[in-house]
């Protein structure tokens, strides 16, 4: 007889549908197709040049190893923070946990099958990840099969210690969560306490990092012999043994790291175990049900029913929506608010990185360049605004009341595009507020990126829900499923990139002033939307008509 | 008034959901619409509606083509779904007016209406609340509530008694005798035969996506030469066509 644990773990990983790429519709079939056959070698080569440019340029330094240990506490670090998103949406927002509430198994069980079903994705993340740094450090240095060996233990065991964190700070602040009668909205500020928990906890862990002097970086990099490593590991202190047994691959020194490395992430995985058996339950029972309903007096309706025009009610019921459904707010709503606020943070608390690239950006480039910088970086972070890539795949299996609704196609879809293009503009507000702050903006530049850095919000939104149009993701049974396994947010990321590159290295290479900048940049983005706009407006709507759910 | 003619509809390329359904619902009646599960019933609401588009045959709503004039013909239609699980994020006040606005329901008829039905219904002292705390009656009388604020002159509804209570029930279905008696047309599906009996003009049954039978029940019991109850009437149709 199989142990619970493995049954459940079996029974959740087929019921989901592993990594949510499976195209419904043969334009997704299509657009998955097409990705992946430009997508896949694209990121190799990309990425394998890139580390072999830092191999070339390390070894000048004997500093070498430093690739693994950097690359092994970045992805840990990245895994930390992605696990805690991942956690909250799984451990308490999926529709499953209802299911597995009143089945005899122990919190502990559910616990470790839901760990190991989040960590069966981030394997995919891992390998994506770490796969050209190790290929590239093993083919340079000379591949062992001890190496190769060591590789793959290290894949398998390195996001298991990331994942037991995230998953005791979000079991720890659920547990608080769980009290008030306002529970959605509480669920939806414990997972905003979970993520910024996680942003702090790195930020301290970095600041080990940060504590060496120059003259004590200098001396390190000239002893060479990989001296550097003692400041990459601090990034994330316990990546160190897995560094070492791969910079070491033999059965001496590197398996007793590798060994040691195995047993943290085990004992973190048990040490989750016994905090969820104790602490789950009372985070999780109950969190389902709304508060009990008030007998409240009644509604005063000559204020509360009022006609409006249907387009301000469609969007204000999007963004009530949006807001109020705790996975779409920490996965589409956070996200535009995330960033900014960090980089804010970030920039007053004299963050090394920032100020260097302030100085960079006031001494060396000009304000053309500054401009078409800012647009690059604001049609980045708009892509990463998942709120029109999922604007139909949130509908799911109400899409229907969509269809039969008396409303314009082309009015609902500008609805679905104003609510992602409303909040993807506070990501121009805050890098308005940082750049003001910190950069010292003129009053030409300021006045540019006031009147252009709308479009990259628009041509992202616009962008999102095309791909969305024809390729939703309507058979869902978790709100989760909706937005985290779609690819569409994927692919609108993969698009807004290559956007970002070639507006970032234009202005870079053309080095213009000002106004041919912005009128260059303008002209290109109001063409590239308005295409877009088009395209949503025919194809996209008819595509919505063809939508059966 | 609903005009169905030549209704083709087929799932992959060999599941005839519905096949050549010919079909006129006259203003002021109350029509049933029954069948097993998986009989093609769904099917024809969702065509009815325009959430999915026959293959072929038309569809008419008080005269206005639904494939030439889409939001005219749906502007004529109040349709209440199977689930009503919907909008549970939103308060209950917050959908009837969204439903308001979609189908340009003015302030004065709205705060009328609203006030009316939630008192019929008793969901008066809820309405500020989150549709996700009602049971699923309430949210089944919300959406009713949502769908008769533009008083539509076709009302059609699937599975409508599935969750009432029996006070409720009976609100329900007289609420349909009231809209059909003022001139509208009232369509609805069942499983309740003894509902379809007691309360429709005329009823129709359908089994594999076929109309088998469409009539009063006087003319049904003439028809079959039978006092039988439709149950048993349906039960025999049914059977025979399997």
């Amino acid at each position: 007889m199989r142990s619970k644990l493995l049954s459940l773990t079996m029974a959740l990983l087929r019921n989901s549908d592993g990594l949510g790429i499976r195209p419904t519709t043969p334009w997704g079939r299509r657009i998955l197709f097409g990705s992946l056959a430009v997508g896949i070698p694209a990121y190799i080569y990309a990425t394998v040049s890139l580390v072999q440019l830092m191999y070339d340029s390390l070894l000048v330094l004997d500093q070498t190893g430093v690739l693994i240990s950097w690359g092994l506490a970045a992805a840990s670090l990245l895994l930390l923070l992605i696990s805690v998103v991942h956690v909250v949406s799984s451990f308490y927002f999926s529709v499953d946990v209802e299911n597995l509430l009143y089945l005899p198994v122990r919190p502990w069980e559910i616990v470790g099958a839901k760990f190991l079903n989040t960590l069966a994705y981030q394997y995919f993340l891992t390998t994506l990840i770490l796969l050209p740094v190790l290929g590239v450090y093993g083919a340079k240095s000379g591949f062992s099969l001890l190496y190769v060996l060591y590789s793959l233990v290290v894949i398998l065991l390195i996001p298991i210690l990331p994942l037991a964190v995230g998953s005791v700070l979000v079991i720890g602040i659920m547990r608080y969560a769980n009290v008030s009668r306002y529970k959605d909205l509480v669920k939806t500020v414990a997972g905003v306490l979970a993520i910024f928990a996680v942003f702090v906890l790195s930020a301290l862990l970095q600041r080990f990092g940060d504590e060496i002097t120059m003259e004590q970086l200098e001396e390190l990099i000239a002893v060479g012999n990989n001296s550097l490593i003692a400041i990459t590991n601090r990034m994330f202190p316990t990546a160190a043994w897995a560094a070492n047994a791969l910079l070491q691959p033999d059965l001496g020194h590197g398996l007793v790291n590798l060994l040691v490395f195995a047993a943290i992430s085990l004992v973190s995985f048990g040490l989750l175990l016994w905090f969820g058996e104790r602490l789950y339950l009372r985070g999780v029972i109950g969190l389902t049900e709304t508060g009990s309903r008030r007998l409240s007096p009644a509604l005063d309706l000559t204020s509360a029913a009022v006609q409006h025009r249907p387009l301000n009610t469609y969007l204000l019921t999007e963004l009530r929506l949006l807001f109020r459904t705790p996975v779409y707010f920490l996965n589409c709503v956070l996200m535009n608010l995330v960033w900014p606020v960090i980089a804010v943070i970030a920039g007053m608390a004299g963050d090394e990185s920032i100020n260097l690239a302030a100085e960079w950006l006031r001494n060396e480039a000009g304000p053309g360049m500054l401009l078409s910088s800012s647009l690059a970086l604001l049609t980045f972070l708009n892509g990463t605004n998942a709120i029109t890539p999922t604007a139909i795949s949130r509908e799911g299996s109400s899409f229907f009341i969509k269809k039969y609704i008396p409303m314009d196609v082309r009015h609902q879809l500008t609805a679905k595009v104003l609510s992602g293009f409303l909040l993807g503009c506070t990501a121009l507000v805050g890098l308005l507020l940082l750049a003001i702050g910190f950069l010292e903006l003129s009053p030409a530049l300021a006045a540019s990126l006031v009147v252009l850095g709308w479009l990259p919000a628009a041509l992202t939104s616009y962008f999102g829900l095309l791909i969305d149009l024809f390729n939703p993701k309507l058979q869902w049974d978790s709100e989760q499923r909706a937005v985290k396994q779609n690819m569409n947010v994927l692919y609108t990321m993969a698009a807004s990139a290559m956007v970002s590159a070639a507006v970032g290295y234009g202005g870079y290479r053309l080095a213009w002033g000002l106004l041919p900048t912005a009128l260059a940049a303008g002209g290109f983005y109001v063409g590239l939307t308005a295409l877009c706009a088009f395209l949503v407006y025919t194809k996209g709507a008819a595509a919505f008509h063809s939508l059966e759910g | 008034m609903l005009e169905l003619t030549g209704l083709h509809k087929t799932y992959g390329k060999s599941v005839k959901a519905v096949d050549d359904l010919d079909l006129t619902v006259n203003k002021g009646e109350i029509f049933g619409f029954i069948g097993p599960n998986g009989a093609g019933k769904t099917t024809t609401i969702k065509m009815i509606t325009g959430i999915i588009n026959p293959d072929s045959g038309s569809i008419k709503v008080n005269g206005i083509s639904l494939n030439a004039d889409p939001l005219g013909a749906k502007q004529q239609i109040g349709f209440v779904p199977d689930t009503p699980s919907m909008f549970l994020r939103l308060k209950g006040i917050e959908y009837l007016n969204f439903m308001g606005d979609m189908y340009s329901v003015s302030t004065a008829d709205r705060q009328a209406r609203i006030e009316h039905l939630a008192k019929e219904f008793d969901l008066t002292r809820v309405l500020a609340d989150p549709i996700q705390s009602y049971s699923h009656g309430m949210r089944q009388k919300i959406i009713v509530i949502g769908v008769l604020l533009h008083q539509p002159p076709v009302w059609i509804m699937d599975e409508p008694m599935t969750g009432l209570d029996p006070r409720s029930s009976f609100t329900l279905k007289q609420m349909m005798r009231e809209h059909a008696d003022l001139g509208n047309t009232v369509f609805f599906s069942t499983h309740v035969l003894e509902v379809a009996e007691k309360l429709c003009t005329r009823v129709a049954i359908i089994n594999k996506g076929r109309i088998l039978f469409c009539g009063g029940m006087e003319s049904m019991r003439e028809h079959f030469r039978t006092h039988a109850s439709l149950e048993n009437i349906f039960l025999e149709l049914t059977s025979d066509a399997e």
